[in-house]
């Protein structure tokens, strides 16, 4: 039971390992983070290294030629970079976040979280927020009171993007003001859609012999008519019964009324199951779109004909956690 | 992650270095300053957009050419002027580069070091309010760069804040950290010295006479010498070539000496009093001395009584000197006494006869001097800081036709006629009196009381004579200013000097409390030392007696603290492990690796048999490690040496146990 070990810094691996292990003990996941002295770290930056070894050099050149003034630079600069340090935390401590829910996005595509930030009014300025392990090239938004953090997974089923790094040089860049914050994120990730350019469904005759009807784009049939809600398409609305004095309604029409298309992962032969995955998975969307019925065939799982929204969601997620 | 650099900062940058470049103008040679000027209006036209940045050859063929060129002109004026205009160069090309905030940085930083510079040439509260405006433009680029969308007032707020909050601390430090020695020599800015020159012509005193520049400044410990006794010696001569005083060559041997730390050993005694003095920077070595004047640190005496540092005054510098009121005194040597007699062969004929004609009738050498001084005060002669113009034999032109002149010609034709009648003479300069500031016990001595008079040798020792007070008293008791009879020649070219609007009263008291203001400046922050800052403690110490006490209570606590920190973690005691533990614990930590963490209360026994689940040794290896472990844990009656014999059984168990 060896364990491979990258072998050009096994040393740096190990520290890695330490500091994570480290902070998980410290800052345990959680949804919401109030920023004070127990998790925000203030290190010098290396400006600011760079600004004690100038320090350093004036107080030799003040004392080599004995002058007071430059000595008095020397003791400005130090108790500079103490200022520095109080306000920098000032700048980014009581500051609150909190992760708001994540619905399900799509694998490769940037998908994104996002924070909630309570702060008062002039502090938590020029804050950079970025995951721990950036995946997505998408640099983060700050917007009102939220910002939206971008991560990017290729590979469906629940993404996990770690721990959100807040860093901070605030005011004069001498010191870097961090903390890595676990918010516990995580989201569905669906198969990418693909469309390669097949019809739609790939049902062949063998399915209208088991009773379920082919899908004839085009065909629309009346369903029912709705109370009319303001900013729906004048088109639909109910002309007839407005005249009749009857309110306002709105029609809608239902499609491939007919019968219900199944989608069956074995149908696809020959490909790569992530590849037949996405292929489905535009093909709900596209289904969705048009409003048809479809059932769900994955392996010996199957998911009964239906639509609308809650049934297309089940659908993706199946196909996101399929094995 | 690469960021770049807006309008705003850039805005500051350009700001910054075009003013750190007027504030270090004077320094720096022309070229340097072109090639600023230059590098600035490159980026100005930059900032509207109208150029692009140079490319990274150009920025190299540049980088050479002009660092080549500075070296080639700087070089000859010596290290401290190489550095200046190395750093100044860099600071200009990382000004042209910039891209980055990377270069910004660098760019603050050698700022700093250029702020630090200034303040070897400035140490007046302006330039130290220049200086805090350079420091100000430095703070401010950083806070644009790293300040975000920070703009208008709160900018501003954030950065004066910043400071303000900053400056207590660094006061406190300034204070109370103690100040170290020089650690090693640094190169020192060479600069023509100002002031009293190394030889002296009629007419040249006038000069210095002209300038309100302050010389140095004085206060007594101890009872202030009285106004008619401030002859303040800086140089003395005693060779004359007919037209200029300078030093002999021994006298020319003894400065180098004095350089070297070699003094000369005065026999003084009786001390009156001493004397605080701030001299300002002359870039020479001279420190002025009342009679007589102890060297004391860092000084040397010479045998005429003067004082020198051992090192250029190049910066404000204060010198604590004990004054005596008796010297012993050796009698003159041969070859001295020829150096003080001789005059040159030719010239100054009518003198020459005059003090023939005199000698021959009969009339005693001294006599004949006072004459020569009752003549100055009684005949036609003038005290003007214009004298007409005299010819080669000047003694002759100055005592028989013009009879005008400044401090230096009395001086002068007096030392001739002293020497032709064989009195050993010498001329002495120096400055003569100063402004009393009664409110804050010190006196200014500016440049225009720069003086001359004559030592002349009697009854074994230097007696001091002042030809000029014959002619104009007022200038001993007065200044220079009463003693003119015409008033516009008193600083005749500084219109703008507050000297000499002095009689105008708002003026002066204006300028009386801009002295004491610089006066106070000089003494507690350019010459604050390890000796005042004993003093400043120790009196508030004295002063303030919860001070006292607070420190104590401080000390109290901070040693009970100390007592309690040891006794309860007591790190001179070291946990002691037995040796089966230790070997456990090297388990432990083994297994804990591969994903096994013993649980509290978990047996030696329960552990073993969970980790051969996870390791594919045979698990009677473990069984035995528990079984040994408990048997030398808590077997009784077991020998040492079977105890022995069982731990090293335990350690090879332990060890095979790590293996798979």
């Amino acid at each position: 039971m060896k364990k491979v070990f990258n072998p050009s810094d096994p040393f740096k691996r190990l520290i890695k390992q330490r500091f994570e292990r480290w902070l998980t003990a410290r800052l345990p996941a959680n949804n919401s983070f109030t920023l004070n002295q127990k998790n925000i770290f203030i290190f010098p930056s290396k400006f600011g290294l760079q600004f004690l070894i100038l320090g350093f050099i004036l107080f030799l050149l003040g004392t080599n030629y004995q002058n007071n003034l430059i000595l008095f630079v020397v003791f400005f600069l130090i108790s500079f970079m103490v200022t520095c340090l109080l306000l920098s935390y000032q700048n980014i401590a009581d500051l609150t976040l909190t992760a708001n829910p994540i619905t399900a996005q799509f694998a490769g595509q940037d998908s994104v979280f996002c924070l909630r930030i309570t702060k008062k009014f002039d502090r938590g300025q020029k804050i950079d927020f970025y995951f721990q392990q950036p995946s997505s090239a998408l640099k983060s938004v700050i917007k009102d009171q939220q910002v939206f953090v971008y991560g990017l997974s290729k590979t469906r089923g629940w993404f996990k993007p770690g721990r959100v790094t807040l860093r901070s040089t605030f005011p004069f860049g001498l010191f870097t003001v961090w903390t890595h914050l676990d918010f516990g994120l995580s989201v569905l990730l669906y198969p990418e859609p693909l469309n390669n350019g097949m019809p739609l469904v790939s049902a062949s005759a063998e399915q209208t012999n088991k009773g379920l009807t082919n899908f004839s784009p085009g065909f629309e049939q009346f369903s029912m008519l709705k109370s009319y809600q303001p900013g729906e398409s004048l088109k639909s609305v109910a002309w007839k019964q407005l005249a009749q004095g009857r309110g306002w309604f709105s029609k809608h029409f239902e499609q491939a009324q007919g019968g219900n298309v199944l989608l069956d992962l074995a149908l696809y032969k020959n490909l790569d199951l992530e590849k037949k995955l996405s292929l489905l998975c535009f093909q709900i969307i596209e289904l969705d779109r048009n409003d048809c019925r479809y059932a769900l065939k994955l392996g010996n799982k199957t998911i009964a004909a239906g639509h609308g929204l809650e049934h297309k969601d089940m659908c993706l997620k199946a196909l996101a956690l399929y094995l | 992650m690469k960021e770049f650099l807006n309008r705003f900062n850039l805005l500051f940058i350009i700001l910054t270095y075009i003013s750190m470049m007027s504030a270090l103008y004077e320094q720096i040679n022309p070229f340097l300053v072109l090639f600023g000027l230059l590098c600035s209006v490159w980026r100005i036209v930059n900032f509207y957009g109208r150029l692009p940045l140079l490319g990274r050859s150009w920025l190299n063929f540049i980088t050479i050419t002009s660092s080549l060129v500075t070296i080639v002109i700087v070089y000859p004026l010596g290290l401290f002027s190489i550095m200046l205009h190395l750093i100044m160069l860099g600071f200009s090309l990382k000004f042209l580069e910039l891209k980055s905030i990377r270069d910004v940085h660098v760019f603050v930083n050698t700022g700093f070091v250029l702020v630090a510079l200034f303040f070897i040439f400035h140490y007046s509260i302006a330039m130290a309010l220049v200086a805090a405006l350079l420091i100000l433009l430095l703070l401010a680029v950083l806070l644009s760069v790293h300040g975000g969308r920070l703009a208008g007032t709160h900018f501003l707020k954030l950065l004066l804040k910043s400071c303000l909050l900053s400056l207590p601390l660094a006061v406190l430090l300034f204070i109370v950290i103690p100040r170290l020695p020089s650690l090693w020599k640094m190169p020192l800015q060479q600069q023509a010295s100002t002031g009293l020159s190394d030889s002296v012509s009629p007419g040249q005193i006038a000069e210095l006479s002209r300038s309100s520049a302050l010389a140095f400044r004085a206060s007594f410990v101890g009872d202030p010498v009285p106004q008619s006794e401030r002859y303040w010696r800086v140089m003395t001569f005693d060779d004359f070539d007919g037209q200029t005083w300078s030093a002999s060559q021994s006298k020319k041997m003894q400065e180098q000496q004095a350089k070297q730390g070699l003094s000369v050993n005065l026999q003084l005694s009786t001390r009156k009093n001493s004397v605080d003095l701030i001299v300002e920077p002359h870039y020479n070595y001279w420190v002025p001395a009342l009679d007589y004047s102890e060297p004391g640190f860092g000084r040397v005496s010479l045998s005429d009584y003067a004082l020198r540092s051992t090192t250029p005054v190049v910066r404000r510098e204060h010198f604590e000197v004990d004054l005596y009121q008796q010297i012993e005194t050796k009698p003159l040597t041969t070859e001295e006494r020829q150096q003080l007699l001789s005059l040159p062969a030719q010239g100054n004929l009518k003198t020459q006869d005059w003090v023939a004609t005199k000698v021959k009738q009969g009339i005693d050498k001294q006599d004949i001097l006072k004459q020569l001084l009752n003549d100055f005060s009684t005949k036609n002669f003038r005290y003007t800081l214009k004298p007409p113009a005299l010819g080669i034999d000047h003694v002759d032109d100055f005592l028989f036709s013009t009879q005008a002149g400044f401090c230096v010609h009395y001086a002068s034709s007096y030392l001739y006629v002293a020497r032709l009648l064989g009195v050993p003479a010498r001329m002495v300069t120096g400055y003569l009196g100063g402004e009393w500031q009664a409110e804050n016990k010190f006196m200014s001595i500016r440049q225009y009381d720069a003086h001359a008079w004559v030592e002349i040798w009697q009854e074994d020792r230097w007696l001091r004579i002042d030809p000029t007070a014959y002619v104009a008293p007022e200038r001993i008791e007065w200044g220079l200013e009463q003693s003119l009879s015409n008033s516009d020649e008193f600083l005749a070219d500084e219109y703008f000097s507050l000297q000499k609007w002095r009689n105008i009263k708002l003026l002066n008291q204006l300028r009386t409390k801009i002295a004491q203001i610089d006066y106070l400046w000089a003494s507690w922050v350019i010459n604050y030392d390890n000796q005042k800052q004993l003093r400043l403690l120790q009196s508030w110490f004295t002063k303030v007696p919860w001070l006292n006490f607070f420190s104590t209570v401080l000390m109290i606590m901070l040693l009970l603290f100390l007592s309690v920190f040891l006794l309860i973690f007591k790190p001179w005691i070291r946990q002691k492990i037995n040796a089966e533990d230790k070997l456990y614990a090297q388990l432990q930590r083994y297994y804990s690796k591969r994903g096994l963490r013993r649980q509290k209360g978990q047996t030696v026994t329960d552990f073993c048999q969970l980790a051969s689940a996870k390791s594919s040794q045979p698990s009677t290896l473990f069984k035995s490690f528990s079984f040994k472990y408990n048997s030398l844990k808590y077997e009784v009656n077991l020998s040492a040496s079977e105890r022995k014999k069982r731990l090293k059984q335990l350690g090879f168990i332990c060890k095979q146990l790590q293996k798979g």
